[in-house]
């Protein structure tokens, strides 16, 4: 009942934040030049006829009143017609949102299978050859741009053996799972690194405390005491790395999206901007923000839950 | 009685050759409590750690003996140490506050040690827990099993602490300033308990503190520790009324009692010698009211003076302190 109550509030708090947001792309995409009503209509078509479509979507008025009924709309839940597909934006982005959430949730999942045993093996034996490898390998993944890597993955496990599919969706569960699977690794590989060092330092810091010391006088095993006192406790900050990392490439999905041709929101975004498609430019960026939002408000969850001290309300 | 815990000419120091510790010996028979006193920096809570083999990184066993019933515990392999942490021996730590795991409930934190050492079921272990917290005072024991430290005082969170050291039913106490962090009614309750614990469960139990009030309430015997050596040893009664060592004899003297004023409280002048400072002579010689120049020369030895020991060759001219009575 409390944790409802605090997702609830921090949803109402994050409301000026999705305000902000739709604000700024807004003001952003008209200072780019390009004319949605001449890009429909191309460029053959009469000054006249570009003026009565404007008229029609209304880009003839002000902006701060074009904004207005930006807002006005959406606060009835409507977020308007796509002037490039011409058709209702919520159906569009609702068909879209799957498959950015597919991707990062896998993307989450794949990150923690990877950085926590790593950043584990790392920080049993710090200063061993393990850590050594582990370090190596995670600052050349970290040097890598996912743009480049996702190529790599997409060519290598995707065409070259026929492992996984390079593109598309998939169909069902198991064809999502295998699908989406070269993407997700491409955005975890980004990630991990960053978990695999927050967690390493974390559980090295946590490993010179007392109740450390406690529970290897009860005589407890270096792997019991590692999992049951260090790495729960190490957990704590290394989920505020994730959070933020999660929220971060929420934004860069959209890259990873384009490699491997996915129908995401990403991709929507992408087709809104280069065909001057206001109207979806920035419902897409406002699901956006809303995602990020629900991620921190679920690492602020499990951070309550994995910490008792941190009260959740 | 045969002595349950043993130890001989014990050597610490880092590894870079510094040593903390000298030639420590010192000895603990079921039932009896050891107290070991001296200013922080004196090496008495890295005996105690050396005893458990838990020293912190950096720091190792130079040299001596550790027996715990007769068996050698230096060197010993990590699973035979594994076995005697937690179970044969068990450890009390100072600050109850950072020495339990924060995110864990307290119950969990003793069960899990019963578990390794008696092979109890979850369940088995659980209700040892419940019975361990009722053991060491505390009401509701099923129900503050299930909250975490923080939701307890720091009294209940020291006795949670003594309940994680017996849950593997030790024979051997090692307690590190278990005192230091509460006030004078809980220090005194859960020195009631160590008395309790020591005479109905006949275990060993050496208590490690800066505090001679804690000494002389709760230690049939003691160790005066001194830059790493021991300065003077004996039983509590004989220590305290009648000190032999001018070290203990200055302690006694900067310990408040009922009675004394600020101007009957005389500090020591002087500080620790550092670890590895060259000394040739008594290391309390500079700031030693007694002291001439056979002291800086070289290293009085223990004597045995009036049924103790004493590190110092001019016990015989220490004055008498005024019947120094603390706090019973």
């Amino acid at each position: 009942m409390t944790a409802l109550r605090f997702v609830a509030r921090r949803l109402l708090i994050g409301l000026p934040v999705v305000i902000g947001v739709t604000l700024l792309v807004f003001v952003l995409i008209h200072l780019v030049p390009g004319n949605p009503a001449r890009n429909a209509l191309g460029t053959r078509a009469t000054p006249q006829a570009v003026a009565a479509l404007e008229h029609r979507w209304g880009l003839d008025k002000s902006l701060p009143e074009q904004y207005g009924r930006f807002v006005g709309r959406l606060a009835t839940g409507d977020l308007g017609t796509s002037t490039s597909y011409n058709e209702a934006i919520g159906p569009l982005v609702a068909r879209r949102l799957p498959v950015t959430l597919w991707l990062i949730v896998y993307a989450t999942i794949l990150a923690c299978l990877i950085g926590v045993p790593l950043a584990l093996l790392a920080a049993t034996r710090p200063g061993g050859w393990v850590d050594g490898a582990v370090r190596f390998v995670s600052v050349a993944a970290l040097g890598l741009p996912s743009f480049w890597l996702g190529i790599l993955l997409a060519e290598w496990l995707g065409v070259r053996s026929g492992l996984f599919p390079a593109s598309g969706f998939g169909e069902g569960f198991a064809g999502h799972l295998s699908s989406m699977f070269l993407p997700s690794l491409t955005v975890a590989l980004g990630v991990a690194p960053l978990l695999i060092r927050a967690l390493r330092a974390e559980m090295l810091t946590v490993a010179t405390s007392d109740y450390v010391v406690t529970a290897r006088s009860k005589g407890l095993s270096r792997w019991g005491v590692m999992r049951r006192h260090i790495l729960r406790n190490a957990l704590v900050p290394g989920l505020s790395v994730l959070a933020v990392s999660v929220s971060f490439f929420v934004g860069a999905t959209i890259v990873v999206e384009k490699i491997f041709a996915l129908p995401g929101l990403g991709d929507l975004m992408l087709q809104g901007i280069s065909s001057r498609d206001f109207q979806v430019v920035q419902s897409v960026t406002l699901v956006l923000a809303l995602l990020v939002i629900v991620v921190n408000i679920i690492a602020d969850l499990a951070t309550g839950w994995l910490d008792p001290r941190i009260e959740v309300r | 009685m045969t002595a349950l815990l043993e130890v001989s000419g014990l050597q610490i120091g880092l590894d870079t050759g510094v040593p903390l510790v000298h030639d420590v010996s010192l000895s603990a028979a079921p039932g009896e409590l050891v107290g070991v006193v001296g200013e922080s920096g004196s090496g008495k809570s890295l005996t105690l750690r050396a005893v458990a083999g838990l020293l912190p990184a950096g720091v190792r066993v130079t040299g001596g003996s550790v027996r715990f019933d007769s068996q050698e515990v230096l060197g010993a392999s990590e699973p035979n140490l594994r076995a005697l942490r937690g179970g044969s021996i068990g450890m009390v730590f100072q600050e109850p506050m950072t020495a339990l795991n924060p995110t864990m409930r307290v119950g969990a934190q003793i069960a899990e040690g019963a578990r390794a050492h008696l092979g109890l079921s979850r369940r088995a272990a659980d209700q040892r827990a419940s019975e361990l917290l009722e053991r060491v005072g505390i009401r509701d024991a099923a129900k503050r099993s299930r909250l975490y430290p923080h939701q307890l005082s720091g009294g209940l969170r020291q006795r949670v602490m003594i309940a994680i050291a017996l849950a593997g039913s030790p024979r051997l106490l090692l307690c590190d300033e278990p005192t230091t962090a509460l006030d004078a009614t809980v220090t005194a309750q859960v020195l009631e308990l160590l008395d309790e614990l020591a005479r109905d469960l006949e275990v060993a139990i050496v208590l490690v503190t800066h505090d001679l009030g804690v000494v002389s309430r709760a230690c049939h015997r003691v160790v005066v520790m001194y830059a790493g050596r021991i300065v003077e040893e004996g039983t509590t009664d004989a220590v305290i009324r009648r000190p032999a060592h001018p070290y203990t004899l200055a302690l006694l003297r900067a310990v408040p009692t009922r009675s004394t004023t600020i101007d009957d409280l005389v500090p020591i002048p002087g500080a620790l010698p550092g670890p590895g400072a060259p000394l040739d002579g008594c290391p309390f010689a500079p700031r030693c009211a007694l002291v001439e120049d056979a002291c800086r020369a070289k290293a009085p030895p223990l004597i045995e003076v009036e049924g103790r020991r004493t590190a110092c060759r001019r016990s015989e001219q220490l004055r008498r302190p005024r019947e120094v009575v603390l706090d019973r």
